[in-house]
């Protein structure tokens, strides 16, 4: 088993100093869940939901209040040690590198931090610096790069160890969308290597691309856990019909709701019967392209969290 | 053990180049460097003004040490504000190895400018360093920086907690040094209840050790003192090992290391 | 005249958030010892008064180049400069109010040391 999370809870005072005092706030509320060796699992829910006080229980540098955590068959808690050998971590952003020291420098420094002999470290920071793309920049320090590189670096240096896990915490923040996409080939290949992925993200195409299954959590608990398809059929969400077409549908019997773009519409309906009455319609009306599709993620996650605008 | 010297040497290496990126020779020549000597020469003419040049050059030059040294405290912000700090507690090194190796560099710069000050301002106030013991300086003050530097250490293992005081702790935690331990003023100047307190602290023997050299005195003295400066070390080293456990530790329980800045 | 008085509290609120830009405060106690403890130990009564005025002075000076010099480029640093360089009121007594507001803090250490002594 990649991960084995039973009943784990995890609170926090508010409030600054050497003893906080402010209210107690929970974070993770009895949250189980099990991850089996080699899957790409996606932990999807709203801002404070508990997503990185998990990852961090998981790579060991936070200890559950109640409950216990397993990382391939050892406890965060008790055996640490053998935990940290085995897992890398990637989180978003430009942080968690030395921006004074090269590519290359950064992952040979890491590398002996994993324990790996000076010829090994070598060996893996080339093969990760091409791996990545950035044999040609391995040189030069890691201020001058963009915004870009210092993520694929950041991934890199979470793969040095060799890792069994891999955490990744809100990987794609701020990536543009070929270095998202080449993110996802990655994690395709991490995938083939064997080894079990652990995302946390917002983005609801990303999870349903690339997990196997996800895990939506909301406010330290586990809301569902099925395959992205699985959640989808699972829930008794409304049948969704696109077409390309400028008609109007609202005043047919069980359309829930139309959104429409540049002569493009999304037809929400409540149920496989009203999705045939518009499709039929649609079709009487001389409207070519038309197709009924299953509720995406984003709107399995919508419908369970329940759109909360602004609010965190 | 291998492991852990690998851990040494490449922490020392990031820190020599995250330093020379920061420095070159001539910035570090002319801004710290010379901030240094110009310390210790504002102590030696007051020593000059009351008749004990020789004392006050000798001590402060070896104090100097200590302000490099105790750098190592302002490191820990470093790593929170670089984000590295939650990745370097999930690593599976331990934790004040890569610490120490990533101040080396620090307690280097501080032996350079100690020697410097050695080899520089002698001659400037008519002090005579006696030959050939004068070379076994610069071993007197890497041991002195070898216990000022696990002192530094120490601290900052209680620091790391409180970022926001790092530069009082550094500046009490060398002014401590330079005040009681026989810098400017022997230590039985002091009540005895300072001395004895004194006497835990580095620097107290490594001085001694270094005035008995100078002053030709017997061999014994000088070998038992810096036994004693590295003694003193190493008792620091100890604490700064058990200050670390209980950092991370607390940091695991409080929830204050966080990923990324 | 009420600029002034504005540019006088915000560096105090900065000072207490900031509590590091008080360190000449805790530092001159040391220098003060150090330089006392030289002058009695060379038994130099003589120069007792010097000794104390010294690390007062020292810390005038410390707190007035440190501070008073960084007022400005830390503003540049927080991005704060070009908003109050484009406020209606004229900048200059804001910023003459924070440098009072230093060197009436770089007076602090003349008390210290006087109660020291």
């Amino acid at each position: 088993m990649g991960v084995r999370v039973i009943d784990l809870t995890r609170s926090f005072r508010k409030g600054k100093g050497w003893r906080p005092k402010g209210p107690e706030v929970t974070a993770l509320d009895g949250l189980t869940l099990e991850i089996p060796d080699g899957e790409v699992h996606g932990l999807l829910g709203p801002n404070g939901a508990g997503k990185t006080t998990l990852c961090k229980i998981l790579s060991t540098i936070l200890l559950p209040s109640s409950g216990t955590a397993e990382v391939l068959g050892y406890d965060v808690v008790a055996d640490a040690h053998e935990v940290r050998r085995r897992i890398g971590i990637v989180f978003g952003g430009e942080h968690g590198l030395y921006w004074k020291l090269s590519a290359r420098q950064n992952l040979r420094y890491w590398a002996a931090l994993y324990k790996l002999t000076d010829a090994e470290g070598d060996h893996r920071a080339s093969e990760l610096l091409a791996r990545l793309g950035l044999t040609a920049k391995a040189d030069d320090l890691v201020e001058t790069f963009s915004r870009g590189m210092k993520q694929r670096l950041h991934l890199a240096r979470g793969l040095i160890g060799d890792p069994k896990l891999i955490l990744f915490d809100e990987p794609t923040i701020g990536m543009d969308p070929v270095a998202a996409h080449d993110f996802r080939r990655l994690i395709g290949e991490l995938r083939e290597e064997g080894r079990t992925i652990l995302i946390t993200t917002h983005d609801m195409d990303e999870a349903e691309e690339v997990c196997d299954r996800v895990t939506l959590i909301d406010k330290g608990r586990v809301i569902a856990t099925e395959s992205p398809r699985g959640l989808a059929q699972m829930s008794s969400l409304h049948r969704w019909v696109e077409a390309e077409t400028t008609a109007d549908v609202t005043h047919l019997p069980g359309v829930v709701a139309v959104e429409s773009r540049a002569g493009f519409v999304r037809i929400k309906t409540d149920g496989d019967a009203s999705a045939r009455r518009v499709i039929d319609f649609l079709l009487d009306n001389g409207v070519r392209s038309v197709r009924a599709v299953p509720p995406t993620l984003e709107d399995v996650y919508l419908d369970l969290i329940g759109a909360r605008g602004m609010e965190v | 053990m291998r492991d852990q010297l690998r851990v040494l040497k490449h922490s020392a290496i990031a820190s020599w180049a995250e330093f020379t990126a920061f420095y070159t020779w001539k910035t570090w020549t002319f801004t710290w460097l010379s901030r240094l000597l110009i310390q210790v020469c504002f102590y030696a003419l007051i020593g000059r003004m009351i008749g004990s040049v020789d004392y006050l050059l000798v001590g402060n030059a070896v104090a100097i040490m200590a302000i490099d040294a105790c750098v190592v405290i302002l490191l820990a912000i470093g790593e929170r504000r670089s984000g590295t700090l939650s990745l370097m507690v999930a690593a599976p090194s331990t934790h004040l190895t890569i610490y120490l190796g990533r101040g080396l560099i620090h307690l280097v710069s501080g032996v350079v400018a100690s020697v410097t000050a050695f080899l520089v301002l002698p001659p400037l106030f008519g002090v005579h360093l006696p030959w050939p013991q004068a070379l076994l300086v610069p071993v007197l003050i890497t041991a002195v920086g070898l216990s000022c530097y696990c002192y530094g250490a120490c601290v900052a293992s209680f620091v790391l907690g409180f970022p926001a005081a790092r530069w009082l702790a550094l500046n009490i935690s060398y002014l401590t040094l330079m005040t009681f331990c026989g810098v400017n003023v022997p230590t039985d100047f002091w009540p005895d209840w300072v001395r004895r307190v004194v006497s835990f602290l580095p620097m107290t023997h490594g001085l001694t050790a270094m005035r008995a050299l100078i002053a030709n005195g017997p061999a014994s003295t000088v070998v038992t003192q810096v036994v004693l400066e590295l003694l003193v070390g190493a008792a620091w080293f100890a604490l700064a090992a058990v200050g670390f456990n209980r950092m991370v530790r607390r940091g695991r329980r409080d929830g204050s290391i966080e990923f990324g800045a | 005249m009420r600029a002034f008085l504005a540019g006088v509290r915000i560096q105090f609120w900065l000072i207490r958030r900031q509590p590091d830009d008080l360190l000449t405060l805790c530092t001159i106690p040391f220098t003060a010892v150090i330089m006392l403890s030289v002058v009695i130990h060379a038994i130099r009564p003589d120069l007792v008064t010097n000794a104390l005025l010294a690390p007062a002075l020292i810390g005038l000076w410390g707190f007035s180049i440190g501070l008073a010099g960084e007022v400005i480029e830390s503003e540049r640093w927080v991005g704060t400069l070009n908003p109050s360089l484009a406020a209606p009121t004229e900048m200059h007594s804001v910023y003459f109010g924070r440098i009072m507001a230093v060197m009436g803090l770089g007076v602090i250490p003349l008390g210290e040391t006087w109660l020291l002594g």
